[in-house]
């Protein structure tokens, strides 16, 4: 697993983008779902789409893979307008959701077997490979699986054509370790020779592996970047002061979560600079006796921009640090 | 065409179980059909067997509908976490693998099952293809069509059977509200042409934009206004409008095909009946003027009442009870007015001008063919089999491939003696006739169509009260005239200073 999580770290040269989306909005009925979604997911990267329930993941997969029409906007995945997704542009193109109906009255092999005609590309031994890999029972009915089986054998049935797009919707919430551990494995042995796009509330896990993140709130993406930018921004920021006083009214825009307890005053820097920063902290607090910087787990960060995004800081800090970024 | 092969090969495996149990339901309904002409020169026939095949010709349709259904769904259009809508699936071959299940699993075994049935009843299938092929044809506009377009829009089974059976009470509470309470149904259908073009325009359209785009609320939205548009199209182009266009109304100048008058005597004068919540006046007429070698049919019927103050109420076009065919030996009917009470109350009172117009079609005779009465089931030319039956109501029940034989008119000699003297057997003043064929029969589940026969007195009702005791015998001459269309028209009979009968018999 530690391997893995490091080949797929290390690519740091991307192609051209395998999905772009441009002003996307989706709205049902006089609710918008998505609100203007601008994004750009290089070819060969392991995007994460991160986002608290209801944000507007599943949506925005859904119109990618052409399931939902998109209200405005450009979608394009593999070059080609996602609303043309259809038929045989499906020969390169994996899609695997957590709500997926599966034909239940089939048995895995007969789900296999019938797939298997679908594809061209279709590699038999692969095939057998992950059937062996994921301890697939061939002659069980899908309907008689437990969930985690059944995702599995979505997946072999996914990946077994050896696609160039790799859609996962939440393929691992529910699933005990074990299996979201092998299916990530089955997963990480194609990252090489395709581009994986996963919504996941699995952040530990997706920070082992993923090369880009974004962060979907309210409809909005907040972010989307390489993963290692992502780290070197947000800091969470310990700052002891000579004596405890009031916060000032004014705070920086990047600065999220601020809680002073006597001395001490915690923040989350969503758009760090090394220097900069303690600069930035010596001019708001003059009496400082200490300042700690704390990287961050990507899970943390989430849970920092959740919750700010509750407080309604999320945005304006998530746009400074992509404006410092920049 | 792999793909097609593939989803179709896939879909016969899955649903094994509904095409044993649908064509079991079928090749059920053909090996018991064949005992409702058989019950009539088979003693061991039973007639619950018969009342099975009615039962089976209810559950036939049930099973199409189930296997139709059930494949359509395999492949779910409603909803958005189907597995296959991010496959390599082409809706054109999708579309076409389900259609060639339909056409293979339930299309295929019409054909045989239709075509057992058809030999059965001692008819070569082969010299019916075209027309089993028309057959198959509607039977998929009916039910095929149909069901494809539902399977599109439900997701399951249950949800398209609810919807089954809201569409019904709403049918049935349409045809409550514009059905006049107690008039006769069409003897001749009319067709609605439009209805046939809306539902399958309606069910087309349906199915394309769940395949093409998966639209299910558009979908939906069509399939709920194509009944809508087709009750507007009851509404406004009724039976009345189908029958005016029918039947034109004869040229300035040109020969009625019959002429009407009143023929009330003494002892049969124009008497009034309840029933059925309405009251029907019964009138005597004679008519007249029907050329030589044809025949008119009353198809159906309106009049007019006009008070001697101005005062007028208007039938719709109803059916003709009594009179159906005239011929020009015939002489005399009774014709039958309905109207619900409260009409036939405002009139009552005075005199009045009662103008009644019929829908009229003439026919032409053809050669006439002679044989007598067969012993039991035999073949009669030019209709079919027939199974003659010679005491008490005698009748000749007979079948033929398809559809109804031509229209023929048949006569026979009956016996005064109960068949035992060869010398009386043929009584020329005891003919007993019987119109044949000419019926449009709706589309149905068997190719073999059937029909009883009386071959009473019908027109001579004296003859038929002095000889109750008279039978048709096995040898007895039979002549059959077959009839062709000669052409539809409207004739009328006017009844000027007319009064009703006071009160009404109530019957």
């Amino acid at each position: 697993m530690n391997a893995m999580s490091s080949s797929a770290k290390n690519p740091t040269k991307f192609g051209e983008s395998t999905i772009h989306l441009r002003g996307l909005t989706k709205q049902f009925g006089s609710t918008a779902v998505l609100r203007g979604i601008d994004l750009e997911v290089p070819e060969g990267a392991i995007y994460a789409l991160m986002g608290t329930n209801g944000a507007g993941k599943t949506t925005m997969i859904k119109v990618l893979m052409n399931i939902l029409r998109a209200s405005s906007g450009e979608a394009r995945v593999l070059g080609m307008p996602s609303s043309n997704l259809t038929g045989t542009a499906f020969h390169r193109i994996a899609y695997v959701s957590e709500n997926q109906e599966l034909p239940d009255g089939m048995t895995v092999g007969g789900m296999l077997d019938y797939m298997r005609p679908f594809y061209p590309l279709w590699d038999c031994a692969l095939e057998r490979q992950l059937v062996e890999q994921f301890h697939l029972p061939l002659g069980r009915k899908l309907k008689h699986l437990s969930r985690g089986m059944k995702m599995k054998a979505a997946f072999a049935s996914s990946l077994a054509y050896r696609p160039k797009l790799i859609v996962l919707d939440e393929p691992l919430s529910g699933l005990d370790p074990l299996v979201r551990d092998e299916l990530i494995e089955g997963l990480l042995e194609r990252a090489p020779e395709t581009t994986i796009f996963i919504s996941s509330h699995d952040l530990a896990e997706i920070e082992s592996f993923a090369s880009h993140v974004g962060f979907l709130e309210g409809g909005r993406m907040l972010f989307s970047d390489e993963i290692t930018a992502v780290s070197e921004r947000f800091r969470e920021i310990t700052v002891t002061l000579a004596a405890p006083g009031a916060l000032p009214e004014r705070m920086p825009r990047n600065w999220l979560l601020v809680e002073t307890v006597d001395c001490v005053v915690r923040f989350v820097a969503s758009g760090y600079r090394e220097g900069d920063t303690e600069r930035e902290i010596a001019e708001i607090f003059p009496k400082v006796r200490a300042v700690e910087v704390d990287p961050m787990s990507l899970r943390r960060i989430f849970l920092a921009i959740a919750k700010s995004g509750r407080k309604g800081e999320a945005r304006q800090a998530a746009e400074f640090g992509q404006e410092v970024q920049a | 065409m792999n793909q097609i092969w593939h989803i179709f090969r896939k879909d016969t495996r899955r649903f094994w179980v509904e095409i044993l149990v649908a064509s079991l339901l079928e090749f059920a309904f053909v090996a018991i059909y064949p005992g409702r002409w058989k019950v009539h020169y088979d003693q061991s026939q039973s007639m619950r067997v018969l009342q099975f095949s009615s039962f089976l010709s209810f559950l036939v349709p049930i099973g199409w509908w189930l296997l139709t259904v059930r494949a359509v769904q395999a492949e779910a259009l409603v909803g958005d976490e189907q597995f296959w809508i991010t496959r390599p699936y082409e809706w054109k071959k999708l579309l076409t693998a389900k259609i060639l299940f339909i056409v293979v699993w339930i299309g295929v075994p019409y054909l045989l099952a239709q075509s057992w049935l058809l030999n059965a009843a001692g008819f070569h299938p082969l010299s019916y293809i075209p027309r089993l092929l028309y057959g198959l044809l509607m039977v998929l506009a009916v039910f095929g069509l149909p069901a494809l377009a539902l399977g599109t829009v439900t997701s399951t089974f249950v949800q398209l059977t609810l919807t089954l059976l809201g569409g019904y009470l709403v049918y049935l509470g349409f045809n409550f509200a514009v059905t006049t309470p107690g008039l006769f149904p069409a003897t001749h259908p009319y067709p609605n042409k439009v209805l046939p073009v809306l539902l399958m325009a309606g069910c087309a359209a349906a199915i394309w934009l769940q395949y093409a785009r998966r639209r299910t609320r558009v979908a939906r939205t069509i399939l709920l206004v194509t009944p809508l548009l087709m009750a507007l199209s009851v509404v406004f182009y009724n039976r009345s409008s189908r029958v005016d266009e029918a039947y034109p109304q004869n040229a300035a100048g040109a020969a009625a095909p019959v002429v009407l008058s009143l023929a009330t005597t003494p002892e049969e004068p124009v008497k009034t009946q309840a029933w059925d919540g309405l009251y029907h006046l019964n009138v005597p007429v004679h008519y007249t003027g029907v050329q030589d070698g044809q025949a008119v049919s009353f198809d159906d019927m309106r009049f007019t009442i006009t008070s001697a103050d101005g005062r007028q109420w208007s039938s719709p076009w109803q059916a003709v009870r009594y009179i159906r065919r005239i011929l020009p030996t015939t002489n005399g009917v009774t014709l039958e007015l309905s109207m619900k009470p409260e009409v036939y109350d405002r009139f009552k009172s005075g005199p009045v001008t009662v103008q009644v117009t019929f829908a009229t079609t003439r026919y032409q005779a053809d050669s006439i063919t002679r044989t007598t009465v067969p012993t039991g089931d035999a073949a009669i030319p030019g209709v079919g089999f027939c199974t003659p039956r010679f005491r008490q109501m005698p009748n000749l029940y007979c079948r033929a491939a398809i559809q109804a034989p031509r229209l023929t008119y048949a006569t026979l000699m009956w016996s005064s003696d109960g068949c035992s003297d060869p010398a009386h057997l043929y009584n020329p003043a005891a003919q007993g006739s019987a119109w044949i064929g000419g019926e449009e029969a709706p589309p149905a589940l068997s190719a073999v169509w059937t029909n009883q026969y009386w071959t009473g007195f019908r027109e001579n009702d004296e003859l038929r009260k002095l000889h109750a005791d008279w039978q048709i015998c096995p040898g007895s001459p039979l002549t059959l005239t077959p009839y062709h269309w000669l052409g539809t028209g409207q004739t009328g009979l006017t009844l000027t200073n007319f009064t009703f009968p006071a009160s009404p018999h109530i019957g």
